[in-house]
């Protein structure tokens, strides 16, 4: 009997998640590009930074539109609405820049999955979603010199 | 922590498949418990070496493709990427070859609009309006090759049903080796200024109209804003400067004004150089000028000297935008004078809420010369100010409603008001 409350409170505690307002930026694991400013990070997801140092493409990943994750990419770190930044986004193919190359997937482990798979991309994901099995292959990039669980993080 | 869970996990699974077992014997349930208990020990013996291997699961095989991903709708887990990382395959420290590139990468935008239109021209005319309908498209033809076409029915200038005036706006290929050279060849958009780059369909602009200095060609504007040839651009090395340049050769097309079509226009050489700062310390700032120099023949054996300088100022982030264009053209030919036209426009927009943007624009154009182009210019320039205000509302993500006032004054005749409504989208 006493197992089965064990098992109970470990099932309600692996069910937490914790962190849920905490956002990370995960990369491919061979990226070395393990540590970027928030500058940074507004740029590639914008558009206006299409290319990484090495001079391979950027692959944005992101969730859809009714996640937390892309609320907080609008809200937080471009400052756009979402009509906004379509408009953005197809100004940049329409000015007849290369476009920006954008994977819209709706679950945090299609976007780990994804992440996983691509060498080039780039997503923003909960923190929380790190625990995933599927985001265990993943990059987690600092930013401004802190990971998602240190204090002063940005991505709150 | 990831391994915990694990553990926890096949814990409590295997307690919810002992539990309706309760009923059986005593021994029969310990016997189980106890296999339960070895499996589990198992697991965690395998995970901790996982663990102390540090490695990455192996992916499995992937068909996805790299830098060619269109901007599609969210997707459901069953994407086609790879199977999700196992944790009880084996461990390996390698990462996924990288993907090749994808070669044909279709891309297809149309933008349109329909409005209502109060005393346009000052005539005190009311009607609906079908806007031009902008058909762009974009086909990879190899990784750095991309053809590029954009074509406009301008369905405004519509006489009859079946004669709608198809533009052929662009058509370029586009070699892009890298962000620091790209080279365009075709019928591109000159990079005189901000606006006439970045900005045409309805939906893209804030405003219901455009500023009147980039009217184009063949509604009257005085501006060069397509050309025929080839276009160089790309970013210059200049750390946070963020600098960009562009440098086109072409043949620009001359345009009469309305109503006098028919002539031979001649094609001239044109010149034309860009430069443009993006500082990453100011995300949405962008300044730059432009030179231009061609031939223009607006009437039939004319050929007039025409520059073009232009310099911008436009921030477009955190809620604002707020675009400053001043330009100065300039007219000469030996015996016929000269003819100068400055002007400018600021336009500022502020978006309230996350679908409500107002915006406010001020254009202004003067016109002074010597000779037969100094008395020509003003006829080929009416206008003189304009004052608009107005409002977009983003119905949707792809769908804005827009409604504009505006004061126009110009030379010949008394200031009057106009408005105007919109329906833009994109599809």
């Amino acid at each position: 009997m006493g197992r089965l409350v064990l098992t109970v409170a470990l099932l309600i505690d692996s069910g937490r998640g914790g962190g849920a307002a905490s956002f990370a930026v995960v990369v491919h694991q061979s990226n070395p590009n393990t540590s970027l400013i928030l500058a940074d990070v507004r740029a590639f997801f914008d558009g206006d930074a299409k290319e990484w140092p090495n001079g391979s493409k950027v692959v944005l990943v992101e969730r859809d539109t009714a996640s937390a994750a892309y609320r907080f990419l609008l809200a937080r770190i471009l400052h756009m609405s979402a009509a906004e930044y379509k408009r953005r986004l197809a100004s940049i193919e329409f000015a007849g820049e290369a476009p920006v190359n954008l994977k819209i997937l709706n679950s945090e482990q299609a976007a780990c999955k994804f992440v996983f798979n691509v060498p080039g991309s780039i997503a923003l994901i909960e923190a929380s979603s790190l625990k995933l099995p599927e985001c265990s292959g993943v990059g987690t990039v600092k930013i401004d010199g802190r990971l998602p669980d240190q204090e002063g993080y940005r991505l709150r | 922590m990831r391994a915990n869970t694990l553990v926890r996990c096949t814990l409590a699974v295997a307690s919810l498949c002992v539990a309706p077992r309760l009923a059986l014997g005593q021994d029969q349930q310990s016997e189980t418990i106890q296999k339960l208990i070895a499996r589990v020990e198992a697991l965690e013996r395998e995970v901790a070496s996982l663990k102390q291997t540090g490695a990455a699961p192996t992916p499995a095989p992937t068909t996805a493709p790299t830098a060619a991903l269109p901007v599609q709708p969210a997707q459901p887990d069953a994407v086609p990427v790879a199977a999700a990382p196992k944790l009880d395959t084996p461990a390996t420290a390698e990462p996924p070859a990288p993907e090749p590139l994808a070669t044909d990468r279709y891309t297809f935008h149309g933008y349109a609009d329909v409005g209502f239109l109060r005393n346009e021209d000052g005539l005190s005319d009311k009607k609906f309006v079908l806007g031009e309908v902008d058909l762009f498209a974009t086909a990879r033809i190899s990784p750095k090759l991309t053809g590029l076409v954009e074509v406009v029915l301008e369905t405004d200038d519509q006489l009859l049903v079946a004669a709608v005036p198809v533009n052929v706006e662009r058509l370029l290929l586009q070699y892009r080796d890298n962000d620091y050279f790209n080279l365009d060849m075709g019928a591109y958009r000159t990079a005189i200024g901000f606006y006439n780059t970045t900005l045409r369909a309805s939906w893209l602009q804030t405003s219901l109209t455009r500023p009147m200095l980039f009217t184009f060609e063949d509604d009257g504007g005085f501006l060069p804003l397509h050309n025929v040839g080839l276009s160089a651009n790309g970013k210059v090395p200049s750390g946070p400067l963020g600098l960009h340049y562009v440098v086109e050769v072409g043949s620009s097309r001359n345009y009469a004004e309305p109503g006098r079509v028919g002539f031979d226009l001649e094609q001239n050489a044109a010149f034309n150089v860009a430069l443009y700062a993006r500082p990453h310390a100011i995300p949405g700032l962008q300044m730059g000028f432009s030179a231009y120099r061609d031939r223009f023949s607006p009437l039939p054996g004319s050929n007039f000297a025409r520059s073009v300088w232009t310099a911008h100022a436009v921030y477009q982030a955190n809620r604002f935008e707020f675009l400053n264009e001043v330009v100065l053209a300039k007219f000469q030919a030996p015996g016929f004078g000269y003819g100068d036209i400055p002007g400018f426009y600021s336009q500022l927009a502020y978006r309230v809420g996350s679908n409500w943007t107002p915006y406010t624009r001020y254009d202004y154009v003067n016109v002074y010369g010597k000779g037969l182009l100094g008395q020509y210019a003003p006829q080929y320039v009416p206008w003189h100010t304009v004052f608009s205000g107005g409002l977009r509302y983003d119905v949707t993500e792809a769908v804005a409603l827009k409604f504009e006032l505006g004061r126009e004054l110009d030379r010949d005749q008394h200031a009057f008001i106009r408005a105007a409504l919109q329906v833009a989208f994109t599809f």
